[in-house]
Formats: structure tokens, C-alpha cells, sequence
């Protein structure tokens, strides 16, 4: 049985929260933002027992939630530390957090978002998974870019830098940006919903068709559920792969976050 | 020109489970070369790529490792925890360090043990316990919270029967919670805790390298046998893996993508074996170091494969 309470869960400040917040108010959803770790509290009994979870509000009032009650659990970044807690103690109390939450998303089986439930610790992909997914399915991969030889490669980021602090207490990198590709193609995978994001007037309509196919075995194949798979055309017509993001940044989600918000609720509800 | 069979060992020279592993290739008359990570922290000016048009390699301070030269890699690259604690700017200069050396790692076109970037549910002791349950294993009943009034948690602690430890891979010692510990369940919203059901017998700990299990059953009055007093004795003693456990570590680290792994059991009084967590990075030194070398044997073997 899924409930109608919705829960975000990330850190403060989060222009996207805010934006998630006003976006439901408006649709008369319930929303309840969990911004810090110690106004998100929860319990949970292993294998599969109880689970309570407990979001205290920002400006006061306390909710305590069965799973049945929720209807989903957004999850994007890490709530803030206690303040009480000094910045030495908080990385544990971060690190300590995260595995403990995501221990309670994978046992309560709550409809969520925003990191794999199978694989919640998979921050980046390597480039042995997406040149085995390209043997996989037979799809050409385009020419590497030049790299900075010290920079960990599958983090880098096409369209802005990643500031995710992702479950597991693995740390946020800041790398260079790297323009997209003039000519690229960019499949997006945000919960259930695909986009196409290319130049006007680059691309033919069969080619974008054809992209959008092969976009969508790339996703099935690596299941991704939040990903940016850079494409191009090549010679001859053949769609080739470029890299692939495994995550969706905030900036494309502020671009155009009525889009990206439908596909969470569809997702919740699928 | 060095031996086209040598064998890469990736760690902290001060490691001891990266000494023993070296102590041990040397013991057998293997060429080895170790890759000490503070040495790499500290001077290593370029990580090429192995996907990049030239070879991989990695420059240290005018040293040039080149990978076309060994033939297998041992990689344990723990996290210091006094990297944590660094200065911003320093933390984050270690942190993209290792990272790009764990890519490498990932990416190296040779026999990897263990490769980087597997499923890693180490980082979460509750979700292992699910995987773990799922995968066939018995565990024992855990209860992870940062609740500090959480329904039944109080009389829980109080009766004295449940262990409290870390959630995540960090580790902690292990002990019995009672009724002292109440007072520090207000402290809970700063700090979520694993509790566990005490599960009274030895402790077994199985050591999986590639199709070869190794058991060791140990006996210590302390809870966290690890940790044990000054008077505590503790001993340890070979045990014979029985069948089916064997054949659910190989299906789990099968599906973490590991070729070895230290699994941790305790035995109940009814005979039953309690799963209670899988390492990715066992540090199998001491454990060895009491059974004529075999895990080290067996690890080198796979490496030689």
C-alpha cells in the first residue's frame, strides 16, 4: 500500500528543494523537506521488521510516518550535520548517516529516487562499464577526449560540475567543466522520462529518432535511473557513444524543473 | 628489465596486511614491486590513464611506474582516517588522488585483486544485511536508528542482550548495550548506531579467495574478540567451512564482482552460522600468519592465474 506524504531529503540551501517544495504546495501535495540529519530521524528493524520514519519540520511540528504512509522518498544529497556537532565529528556523523539511511530505504522497499537502490554506493561509472556496455550492444564509442592525466576520469562532467554528496560519504569532486559537444546528442534518463537534448537544427528528425533508440538501450542495459548519455553521429550515419554521467546536475533540473519534478511523481507512482 | 610476470602490490608499505602479502611473494621467489600510496600521495605528478593513447603509467617523483611490465596488481587502497581530518584543500587534493588511482585500477587491462568500483555494500552494514539476507545467509536481528525514543529501543538496551557497532564501513568496537548506555540514546540525532541481537558463541572467520574458502574459529570472553583486554586470552583455531556457507560466500562474492573477501560469522549454541558482515578488503595478516601461509598462497596463486 503506498500513502500520499512525500519526502525530499537533502542538504539546506537547496535552491531545487525550495523549488520541489512550492512546485507540490501548488498541487496540493504533501511535502516534507528533510534538510538536516538530526530533523530526519528513523528506525528500522532488519531483515524486514518495523520502520518509523520521522521528519521534524523546519519551523516546528514533527511528523512520525509508517512506510505505508509515504508515497516516495526523494533523495538527492545528504542532509546537513547536527549543528552540535563539531566539523571534525561531522564527516562520521555523515558518514554514519548515509549508511544507515540507505540501509532503510533498501529494507522498507519505500518507493524512492534519486540513487539505485540495489547499487546506492555507485557514484561514477568507469569507462570498462560503458565500453562493455558498447561491446554489449554493439554501438561504436566516440574518440576519447583529451584527459588531465590526474583527474578521475568517469567524474568528469559534460554540462556542469557535480556537487552531489552521494550516499556512502563519498566525496564530492570539483572538476572541470567540459563543454558539450557542438554536434552531441544528450539522452537523458530522469526516473522513468528520456529527453533528447541536441542543437536546433544539428540533427535531422531520423537521426534524434535513431538516437533516442539507442539511448534507451544504453539506459536499459547499464540501468540507469538518473544519467546523461552523450552521443554523436558519425560518418555513415552510425550513432556512436560518448561518456556517460550517472547523474542528473542541478542546473538541468533548475533549467527546466516542472519536467524533472513530473518524472519523480510518475516515477513514485509506476 | 623486470620480469614480465612480476606482480604490482598497491597499498601503504606500513600496512600490515600489504607487508605480509610482500614478505610472502618474496618468501616464494616472486618479483614484486609495491606502489606505497603515501608515496604516491605525496609525489605523484601524473596518473596516465590506461585507456590514454600511451601506456598507462604513473610518475612518482621522476620514478616511472610502467603498467606493461607486471602481469597482476594487489590493490588495497584503504582510506587513512587521518585523511579525513586533513585541511580542506589538502583532504581534497588526497581524495582526487585516489580516486583517479582507484579509476586506474578499475580501467588496468590486467588480473585486478581486488578490482575497485565492485557494488561495495561494505559501505552500509544494514544494507549488507539485507544483501546478505537475501542471498541465503542467516542474520541476526538488527535495528538501526537515530531516533533516540524509538518504539521498544529503551527496554531493548536494558534487557542487555543486543550489541551496538558502526553502520557504515568505519570501524568500531563492538560491545554489549545496557542499561549505562541509556543515557546516551539522547545523543542518537547526531549519530545513527547499528544495534544487533548478541549472539553468545564463537566468532568464524572465513577468508574466500577465488574458489578456496579458509576457516578460523575464535574463542575470546570479550565481545569484539579485536579488542580484547590486557588478561583476556583469546584463541583461535582452523575450522572446516561446511558446504553450504562455502557455496553462499562464493555466490556473494560472485555477485559483488570480489575475488576475495573476509567474511565475519558467529556460531550460536544451536549450531547455527549468523552472517554478520562481508569485507571487501580483508586485512588477513594475522589470520595467515596462524594457518602455514595458505590465504596468502591462495591469493598469490589467483594473482598468477
Amino acid at each position: 500500500m503506498q500513502g500520499d506524504v512525500l519526502v525530499f531529503v537533502s542538504g539546506g540551501n537547496d535552491r531545487i528543494g525550495l523549488e520541489f517544495h512550492d512546485y507540490c504546495r501548488k498541487r496540493d501535495l504533501q511535502l516534507l523537506l528533510a534538510t538536516e540529519q538530526s530533523q530526519t530521524q528513523f528506525y528500522y528493524e532488519l531483515p524486514a521488521g518495523p520502520a518509523l520514519l520521522r521528519i521534524e519540520q523546519p519551523g516546528g511540528g514533527r511528523r512520525d510516518l509508517q512506510p505505508e504512509e509515504l508515497r516516495g522518498i526523494w533523495y538527492r544529497r545528504l542532509p546537513d550535520s547536527p549543528p552540535e556537532v563539531d566539523e571534525e565529528d561531522a564527516i562520521y556523523s555523515a558518514a554514519e548517516f548515509a549508511a544507515a539511511f540507505v540501509g532503510f530505504l533498501r529494507s522498507t522497499r519505500i518507493p524512492c529516487f534519486g540513487h539505485s537502490r540495489d547499487e546506492p554506493f555507485r557514484s561514477s561509472l568507469s569507462r570498462r562499464q560503458v565500453r562493455s556496455c558498447s561491446n554489449r550492444l554493439r554501438i561504436p564509442l566516440l574518440p576519447e577526449p583529451d584527459i588531465d592525466p590526474l583527474l578521475p576520469i568517469p567524474l568528469r562532467d559534460y554540462l556542469c560540475a557535480p556537487q552531489m554528496a552521494c550516499p556512502g560519504g563519498a566525496p564530492s569532486f570539483v572538476v572541470p567543466k567540459r563543454s558539450a559537444l557542438p554536434d552531441g546528442i544528450y539522452y537523458v534518463v530522469f526516473s522513468n522520462r528520456r529527453q533528447i537534448l541536441a542543437q536546433d537544427g544539428v540533427h535531422s528528425p531520423e537521426q534524434l529518432a535513431r538516437a533516442r533508440q539507442v539511448g534507451d538501450r544504453i539506459a536499459a542495459n547499464l540501468r540507469l535511473e538518473s544519467a546523461v548519455i552523450e552521443m554523436a553521429v558519425e560518418k555513415g550515419g552510425t550513432i556512436a557513444l560518448g561518456s556517460v554521467a550517472p547523474y542528473v546536475t542541478d542546473n538541468m533540473i533548475l533549467r527546466d524543473s516542472a519536467w524533472y519534478f513530473d518524472a519523480v511523481l510518475e516515477g513514485f507512482s509506476a | 628489465m623486470p620480469d614480465a610476470k612480476q606482480i604490482l602490490v598497491a597499498g601503504y608499505q606500513a600496512d600490515r596486511t600489504i607487508s605480509h602479502t610482500t614478505a610472502r611473494l618474496a618468501a616464494r621467489g616472486i618479483p614484486f614491486k609495491v606502489l606505497d600510496l603515501a608515496q604516491y600521495l605525496q609525489a605523484a605528478t601524473v596518473v596516465q590513464h590506461p585507456q590514454c593513447a600511451l601506456s598507462a603509467r604513473i610518475v612518482l617523483d621522476g620514478l616511472t611506474l610502467d603498467f606493461d611490465l607486471y602481469s597482476a596488481a594487489y590493490v588495497r587502497l584503504i582510506e587513512l582516517r587521518e585523511h579525513r581530518l586533513l585541511p580542506r584543500e589538502v583532504a581534497i587534493s588526497v581524495r582526487r588522488k585516489m580516486a583517479a588511482l582507484e579509476q586506474f585500477f578499475v580501467e588496468l587491462p590486467m588480473r585486478v585483486i581486488n578490482r575497485p568500483g565492485g557494488r561495495q555494500s561494505n559501505s552500509s552494514k544494514p544494507f549488507q544485511l539485507v544483501e546478505l539476507h537475501a542471498a541465503g545467509f542467516r542474520v541476526p536481528r538488527s535495528y538501526s536508528t537515530n531516533m533516540p525514543d524509538a518504539p521498544g529501543l529503551a527496554d531493548l538496551i536494558s534487557i542487555g542482550q543486543v550489541v551496538y557497532k558502526s553502520n557504515s564501513a568505519m570501524r568500531s568496537v563492538v560491545d554489549r548495550a545496557g542499561r549505562s548506555h541509556l543515557h546516551r540514546l539522547a545523543h542518537l540525532p547526531n549519530c545513527p548506531v547499528l544495534f544487533q541481537d548478541y549472539i553468545a558463541g564463537p566468532d568464524v572467520r572465513v577468508h574466500l579467495v577465488g574458489p578456496r574458502v579458509f576457516g578460523q574459529q575464535i574463542r575470546a570472553k570479550v565481545v569484539d574478540y579485536r579488542y580484547p583486554g590486557p588478561l583476556d586470552r583469546v584463541e583461535y583455531q582452523s575450522l572446516d567451512v561446511p558446504h553450504e556457507i562455502a557455496v553462499l560466500c562464493q555466490r556473494f562474492a560472485e555477485a559483488e564482482g570480489l575475488g576475495f573477501m573476509g567474511f565475519d560469522f558467529k556460531i550460536a549454541h544451536d549450531g547455527t552460522w549468523y552472517c554478520l558482515e562481508a569485507n571487501p578488503m580483508p586485512g588477513y595478516d594475522a589470520f595467515d600468519e596462524r594457518s602455514d601461509h595458505r590465504i596468502a598462497d591462495a591469493l598469490i596463486d589467483e594473482l598468477r592465474q
